[in-house]
């Protein structure tokens, strides 16, 4: 293992020892207001970086969740110059790619009533392969076309739209992480080996199994979708919910039996409970980071499993904020983190 | 090596003397206050009333604090009735210092406007003319430079951003559009996280020249600051001594106030009480010889019942900065054993064997006299008493800063001691030095084991002093197994026959083993709740001790074994020093610097080590065997001039 690779191993295992524990989640927990909460992260918090930028009475609940981010995406800049040219590191640029057209898509296809702004750190927006800037004037699926012209996105949208009349936000959302996760794969294939290859195939395909699980759950049990339709939208990479196992859960008559089923892959849960299965997705992932990262010796593992917990952590601190906002109960709002 | 007898006061007075008794209590500087209880029979109540100096007292802490004066406490002279600073004098400078603290404020205020403008130095017009206009509205204030970015690259918006500063975070600049969309690019802007700067409204010309105004305006508060603190520098002259003794006087009265609500009172009378030692009776009535509005009672050498008697140790002064490490510990029982003595003499014996060098003990010596003279510190004292200890072990070892074998021809002259000097690094002086440690272990053992049944029996817990592992029972284990194997290893007489091992192993281990039993049979007190016994408990307890005797024996092991390493670490320095002197022009200058580096580091990294090791010494193997650590401190009420 190079040197810089130990030093990049050593500063993720440094932030993630900074990274909130239960009994500082519990702390927030107990903040009745998002004052008290932001008071909390910007003086006993690793957030205290990035909250010190601006005053507390500037520090409003839209900017507290921007300012969360931003503290993550400060953490990747620490790293990213070790591991800037690593093949496997750089689908991390890929990832945020894919995050901004889908956040314009959501602006286009009007889920979203909200002026598309790049607020990410410049490094990263220097290191995107797309002009972010120039997606700040998209307004239509075309406008969108023609900004992403001479990229790898290009090919993706014109076939999207002569197969499709109408523009699904879902249908795009899943043609792009598919291609993501493919070439993903097929990366960590050609440019790891051994352990390396092992943990990254297993982190990588935990997270698409749990993806493939949680959507089946939505689509069966409260769209009720039909088997095919949802077998259309499944990625078609695997670790545990192998084929046979599929076409089992898919085939489940009733929530009952699906719930069965899903049981054979979780199996490790006790008290199994159906309705729960997004957070035992998530567990599962965060359990998987939790090892790697304090044993990996590869950087590419360890530098997945930071990313993925900073993604965690930011998702439960956004838990907590809107649980404050709408009055949630303490024990409501923990029930969501994971932790 | 005990503790000092204490008698229990009760007094009863006038009412209008009760400030008056307080006072003489404080100078006493022996009375030990206790919480008078109600009576309901002279309808004596507690008094619970204002404390009318905390007014004054913190009116003269504030100027004290305001002037930078210092708290002195040596100004001798009769506080209560000592001159004051005037009212008009304390609220002038109170005023003053207002003004000075207002003045700062308005500094500060337009020092931000100052930081405000120069963000707009890039703007040629007046600022009035930009913000105040009947068609288009103006924003001033600063976004992220990310948000800067999206906003260059938006097009055809309904809004112009003009920037004008930037930092590493931020970009400052206006935000013009026209009044009718104001509301909407406002919230444009919002979402990008502008934050808007509140220009004050006198500022309305252009910004080079209100920064010219500002800076002239500042200019000018600057120097009335000056004069405001040169008034107050004038004033602490004048008045410094005049302050410290209002200080003293009103901290005298605020504190001896506060103890009016231990005494209880009836509208005539008064009542207080509590404890001084025993000794200082006949001072104590003097003291209220000439007032026969006070009278007193007293109940010598006598625990009340009401009040646990605190406790005050009473220690040679040679012993006495020990007191310290027992305090630490816990404060022992009253009427039971002052362990400060003992503790000082192990301590500084055990502290000398380890750190036996001449020349560091006698640096040790003088650093410690000096930390006590500068700090006041018990501390202090106590390294003096290590170091004199390392000094004569120093002698005994022959090692003078890490040089041996300097003082060989004067032992020599004392043909009787052919063993000295002791030098540690003899190979076969190692075994005879881990040797002596567990002697010296041992009879340290023994001597807290007595010490523990001489305090049971005191007590009359005839259970510990039998039958505990820490009584007569241990004493005869461990005490006859200690001989019999110092005996069978240095003079190679085995005492192990079946008589001895009957009576000083089995009889031991099985009074050890059934002391709960035994132990509630001596019980005369049969009220309290018999103890229960368990086989399989005794017998796990009965594992530990015996292991527990073996291993507390080694622990003193340490002592020898730290005096090696003591010694192998000055071999290293001279070696070093050796090394450095081999240089030809430099040498001695480079051997000279070795040695004192060298043993500098060894003095303080050795020295806090051996200081610790000794203090575990002390706490684990010697007061876990008898200290009970439950006593009441002495503390007579007095001033507390430095809070």
């Amino acid at each position: 293992m190079s040197f810089s690779s130990q030093t990049a191993i050593t500063k993720m295992r440094a932030m993630y020892g900074k990274m909130l524990k239960e009994a500082e989640y519990l702390n927030i927990l107990n903040c009745n207001k998002i004052e008290e909460v932001i008071d909390f992260l910007k003086n006993n918090t690793h957030y205290k970086n990035s909250f010190n930028i601006l005053e507390k009475s500037e520090i409003t609940e839209d900017l507290l969740e921007d300012l969360i981010k931003r503290e993550a995406f400060l953490n990747y800049k620490k790293i990213y110059r070790y591991a800037n040219k690593n093949k496997v590191i750089e689908f991390f640029i890929k990832h945020i790619e894919i995050d901004e057209i889908l956040k314009i898509m959501l602006i286009i296809t009007g889920n979203e009533n909200k002026r598309y702004l790049v607020d990410l750190p410049q490094y990263l927006v220097s290191k995107c392969k797309i002009k972010l800037f120039n997606l700040v004037n998209v307004k239509t699926f075309d406008d969108l076309l023609e900004t992403l012209k001479n990229t790898k996105y290009e090919k993706l949208l014109l076939d999207f739209k002569q197969k499709n009349k109408e523009i699904n936000y879902l249908k795009f959302e899943h043609i792009l992480y598919e291609k993501f996760f493919k070439e993903l794969l097929k990366t960590v294939k050609a440019k790891t080996k051994n352990v390396e290859l092992f943990e990254l195939n297993k982190l990588i395909k935990t997270k698409i199994d749990n993806i493939n699980l949680c959507y089946i759950y939505r689509e069966k049990t409260i769209f009720k979708t039909d088997s095919k339709k949802i077998k259309e939208n499944i990625f078609n990479f695997h670790k545990n919910l192998t084929p046979n196992r599929l076409e089992k859960i898919l085939a489940s008559a009733d929530s009952s039996q699906l719930e069965e089923n899903f049981k054979e892959i979780y199996k490790n849960i006790k008290n199994f409970k159906l309705k729960k299965i997004e957070k035992y997705a998530e567990k599962t992932e965060f359990l998987v980071c939790q090892h790697y990262i304090n044993l990996s010796l590869n950087l590419t593992t360890v530098f997945y499993c930071f990313y993925i917990l900073q993604q965690i952590e930011i998702k439960n601190l956004i838990h907590i904020i809107e649980g404050i906002r709408y009055n949630l109960k303490k024990e409501e709002i923990k029930n969501y983190l994971t932790i | 090596m005990s503790i000092e007898s204490m008698s229990f006061v009760n007094i009863l007075g006038d009412l209008n003397f009760l400030d008056e008794c307080i006072l003489k209590l404080i100078n006493f500087k022996m009375f030990h206050i206790e919480q008078k209880k109600e009576k309901i029979s002279a309808n004596f109540k507690n008094l619970n009333e204002q404390n009318p100096y905390i007014k004054p007292l913190n009116n003269i802490k504030k100027i004290l604090n305001i002037l930078g004066i210092k708290k002195d406490f040596n100004i001798s002279e009769n506080l209560i009735y000592s001159e004051e600073l005037k009212i008009e004098k304390q609220e002038e400078i109170l005023k003053i210092e207002e003004e000075i603290e207002k003045t700062k404020e308005k500094i500060r205020s337009l020092e931000d406007s100052l930081k405000l403008i120069s963000h707009m130095k890039n703007l040629d017009a007046k600022i009035k003319d930009v913000l105040k206009t009947d068609y288009i509205k103006a924003h001033f204030g600063r976004l992220l430079k990310t948000n800067y970015l999206n906003l260059k690259h938006m097009k055809n918006e309904d809004f112009f951003f003009i920037p004008q500063d930037e930092d590493e975070e931020f970009c400052w600049g206006f935000y013009i559009t026209h009044k009718n969309k104001d509301q909407e690019i406002s919230e444009l802007f919002k979402k990008m996280y502008f934050v808007e700067c509140f220009i004050p409204e006198n500022i309305e010309e252009n910004p080079k020249v209100e920064i010219e105004k500002i800076e002239n305006e500042i200019k000018s508060l600057n120097e009335r600051l000056e004069n405001l603190e040169n008034y107050k520098e004038n004033f602490k002259d004048e008045n410094e001594i005049l302050i410290q003794k209002t200080y003293l006087k009103f901290k005298t009265l605020h504190d001896s106030f506060s103890y009016r609500k231990f005494a209880v009172a009836n509208e005539k009378q008064f009542n207080i009480c509590g404890f001084i030692p025993t000794k200082k009776i006949p001072e104590f009535k003097n003291m209220f010889e000439d007032n026969n509005k006070i009278v007193f009672e007293f109940i010598e050498d006598k625990e009340e019942k009401e009040y646990s008697v605190p406790v005050k140790l009473k220690t040679c002064r040679l012993f006495r900065p020990f007191e310290m490490y027992v305090t630490t510990y816990g404060t022992p029982q009253y009427k039971s054993f002052n362990p400060s003595s003992l503790i000082g003499l192990i301590y500084s014996l055990v502290f000398g064997i380890m750190f036996g060098d001449l020349g560091q003990g006698f640096l040790l010596f003088i650093g410690g006299f000096i930390a006590h003279k500068k700090m006041k510190n018990n501390l202090g004292l106590i390294l003096t008493r290590c170091g004199f200890c390392s000094m004569i072990f120093g002698l005994i070892f022959d090692s003078i800063f890490g040089f041996e074998g300097l003082l060989e021809q004067y032992w020599e002259r004392f043909s009787g001691l052919k063993w000295l000097p002791f030098h540690l690094l003899k190979p076969s002086n190692s075994i005879p030095i881990l040797m002596i440690s567990c002697l010296m272990g041992m009879a340290i053992i023994l001597i807290s084991i007595l010490v523990n049944i001489f305090l049971s029996l005191k007590s009359k817990n005839l259970k510990e002093a039998l039958f505990s592992h820490n009584g007569l029972a241990g004493l005869l284990f461990y005490g006859g197994c200690a001989t019999a194997a110092l005996s069978l290893l240095l003079f190679k007489k085995n005492l192990f026959s079946p008589i001895f091992i009957a009576l000083i192993v089995i009889v031991p281990i099985l009074l050890i083993f059934f002391s709960i039993p035994l132990g509630n049979l001596v019980d005369k007190n049969s009220s309290a709740e018999k103890e229960k016994f368990s086989v399989s408990s005794s017998f796990f307890d009965m594992i530990d001790i015996l292991l527990s005797y073996f291993t507390n024996t080694l622990s003193f092991l340490r002592v020898g074994g730290l005096a090696l390493s003591h010694a192998a670490l000055m071999l290293v320095v001279m070696k070093f020093a050796q090394m450095a002197g081999s240089i030809n022009t430099l040498g001695p200058v480079a051997f000279t610097i070795v040695v004192i580096l060298g043993n500098a580091f060894i003095v303080v990294l050795e020295g806090l080590i051996v200081s610790i090791q000794a203090l575990r010494l002390i706490y684990y193997e010697i007061f876990s065997r008898f200290f009970q650590g439950n006593g009441k401190p002495f503390n007579p009420v007095k001033i507390n001039y430095e809070n």
